[in-house]
């Protein structure tokens, strides 16, 4: 048994260097993945244009088509656009509870504002934005995010608090870069103190890993990329587990977006696919307990005990060929009719209907069955059963007469087994086995015929 | 869908156990006891079962000592005066029921003949002597009968490896 087990964890490493062997990401997409695999979700924020800041125009941004589009074209993610993004944080139950929370401190803190109560316009509008700024209120209206905090820079100006008001207006600034107080309508002071805010930035505009310092709200703990446009660049900041990856792209290369995708796509996990690998295997080994009894017997039932192995080859969808052999010795009948143990050898081989179901398989196959079955000696004398032959008068017991003797018999016959396996780890599967036999050739005739019986066993899948 | 892991463990191991288990109630080794209601006779016989059952059926050996007197284990080699095998044994849930195989001919526990001195006077005869017990796996209590006499009887179960040796006197050396 010890050195079945062995060569099987032998063979069985091997088989795990030969069915896993290293591939590229790249090469692995070449290949079909299967309705089993799992892809790699990534959320795509709305892009945040800075271009204002910097005095550029705000036209459409070819390359961003191209990230997107490019990031589309492969088939191992899970890409989920700036609008289904925006929908996802704003479909978000903390998000719709919070919201009008945040909407009513800021409405008060405006009409704080207007009725000039500074203090608590600049304290509600504060809160307001933190609100707006924790459910990640600025990825789906921007603006009104923007708007907030620029009305708490002019409170804060006419309060005198020129460099709050200048940082307020900054912050109102890379929230919504298109927001402008106008000459004419605002007042005078409050606009230049806006574009001095704004030439500050376009000066020294913050890193895009500081405006994206955190992972937005998305549902999950899928990957997240936000995006930030230049006049002259893209700039992308992914979130992926613990990880944050930056990157940047020229946008006067002719296929930019598709270039700064592919170098995303590589920063990404491929995605997981182990059952496909598991179920392609087709060679499946195992060995484990065996138990049966003889249903036609000279004496009463009586349990065989032993060890069993099975190899089962996939040879085609929903046909395996199965070969079984198990050694068994016997235990005793409740008479003790049986008067020495028997041990029987049995071999099975046969094609079987298998079917696999995630991590569960099932089996049923007819064959032939080949056993060998030692000598069998029953009595139903019990001075037979006590005594020593020459201790016991033969008028209680006579040992040549009262003891039935029979030679060690070979068998033939059809066989019929039932299977069901789960497997539980990587290759590795518990299963058990029902059996039935009926014997139409011996050697001997001893008496002994259908068995029926069962086994529990390990398993591994090999090839 | 999913089983309790125990299930497959518990069935196969009920399974082996109804193919394989054998009845042993009764088996072993039981010594007469006397007391106010089983009587021994002082310098009488005292009897011990040596009993093997299979199923339903009782065999074994009942071996004769002489009472060597109060307060003094008569269940000694010195004091065995003859063995006989049972026969015709059966045995039930409570109960067992044994006839004596050829009560008149006693055996020896060896070939040296071990038994003939303790055994003078030669012990009273006891035609058809026949054992009928019920009790449980501690105590047996029942009736000896001898011909027409009943004789009540106590034995309990004592421990140690069961003789199944009792020879022939033509096989006294």
């Amino acid at each position: 048994m010890s050195r079945l087990l062995a060569l099987i964890l032998v063979v069985g490493a091997a088989g795990v260097g030969w069915a896993a062997p290293p591939t590229s990401d790249a090469a692995r997409l070449n290949l079909e993945l299967g309705p089993e695999f799992t892809r790699t979700t990534v959320w795509i924020l709305p892009p945040l244009d800075h271009r204002p800041l910097l005095g550029a125009g705000t036209a459409p941004v070819p390359a961003l088509e191209g990230l997107i589009a490019g990031l589309q074209a492969y088939a191992n993610l899970d890409v989920r656009t700036p609008d289904r993004t925006s929908a996802a944080i704003a479909g978000a139950a903390a998000y719709r509870r919070a919201l009008p929370l945040a909407r009513s401190a800021a409405a008060r803190g405006s009409e704080d504002y207007r009725q000039v109560r500074l203090s608590a316009a600049v304290a509600g509008l504060g809160e307001a934005v933190d609100a707006f700024i924790d459910i990640g209120h600025q990825l789906v209206a921007g603006t009104e995010v923007g708007r907030t905090e620029l009305t708490r820079g002019l409170a804060l100006l006419e309060t005198g608090d020129e460099v709050g008001a200048a940082a307020a207006l900054r912050r109102s600034l890379l929230l919504a870069p298109g927001v402008r107080l106008r000459a004419g309508v605002d007042r005078q002071a409050a606009v230049d103190a806006q574009e001095r805010a704004r030439v500050v930035l376009a000066e020294n505009l913050p890193a895009a890993q500081a405006v994206f310092a955190q992972r937005p709200p998305v549902p999950g703990k899928a990957a997240t990329l936000q995006i930030r446009i230049l006049p002259d660049r893209l700039e992308v900041v992914l979130h992926d587990g613990g990880r944050l990856v930056t990157d940047q792209q020229a946008l006067d290369a002719p296929d930019a977006g598709e270039r700064l995708a592919g170098r995303v796509w590589a920063c990404l996990p491929f995605g997981d696919a182990p059952r496909r690998r598991i179920t392609s295997r087709k060679l499946h080994l195992d060995a484990g307990f065996a138990w049966f009894l003889f249903t036609k017997a000279p004496v009463e039932l009586f349990g065989n005990v032993g060890v069993s192995a099975t190899a089962s080859w996939n040879a085609a969808r929903y046909l395996a060929l199965e070969a079984s052999a198990s050694l068994t010795n016997s235990g005793r009948d409740r008479e003790e009719d049986l008067r020495a143990d028997v041990p029987v050898g049995r071999f099975t081989a046969g094609p079987a209907f298998a079917t696999d179901a995630g991590r569960l398989r099932a089996a049923a196959g007819v064959g032939v069955e080949v056993s060998v079955i030692g000598p069998v000696q029953t009595t139903t004398n019990p001075a037979c059963k006590y005594f020593r032959p020459g201790d016991v008068p033969a008028r209680l017991c006579d040992f040549e007469q009262d003891v039935d003797h029979r030679a060690t018999a070979w068998t033939v016959g059809p066989t019929v087994t039932l299977g069901a396996s789960l497997r539980l780890v990587d290759a590795i599967y518990v299963g058990v086995r029902a059996q039935g036999s009926m014997y139409v050739f011996r050697t001997v005739d001893n008496g002994l015929d259908r068995p029926v019986g069962g086994q529990i066993v390990l398993g591994y899948q090999l090839f | 869908m999913r089983a309790r892991p125990t299930t497959p463990v518990a069935l196969l191991i009920g399974l082996s156990v109804l193919g394989c288990t054998s009845e042993r109630e009764f088996s072993g080794i039981w010594q007469q006891i006397c007391d106010d209601a089983h009587p021994c006779a002082e310098g009488g016989l005292r009897y011990e079962l040596h009993l093997g059952r299979y199923g339903d059926a009782l065999t074994g050996i009942l071996v004769r000592y002489r009472d060597p007197g109060p307060d003094l284990d008569p269940f000694r080699k010195s004091n065995d005066c003859g063995c006989f095998f049972v026969d015709s044994g059966r045995a039930g849930d409570e109960t067992v029921g044994f006839r004596i195989d050829a009560l008149g001919v006693a055996g020896y526990p060896d070939s040296e003949g071990t038994r003939s001195l303790s055994c003078e006077p030669a012990p009273p005869e006891c035609p058809g002597g026949t054992f009928l017990l019920k009790g449980d796996a501690d105590v047996l209590e029942g009736t000896l009968t001898c011909g027409d006499v009943d004789v009540p009887v106590r034995f309990e179960a004592a421990t140690g490896r069961t003789r199944t040796v009792c020879l022939a006197p033509e096989r006294i050396e």
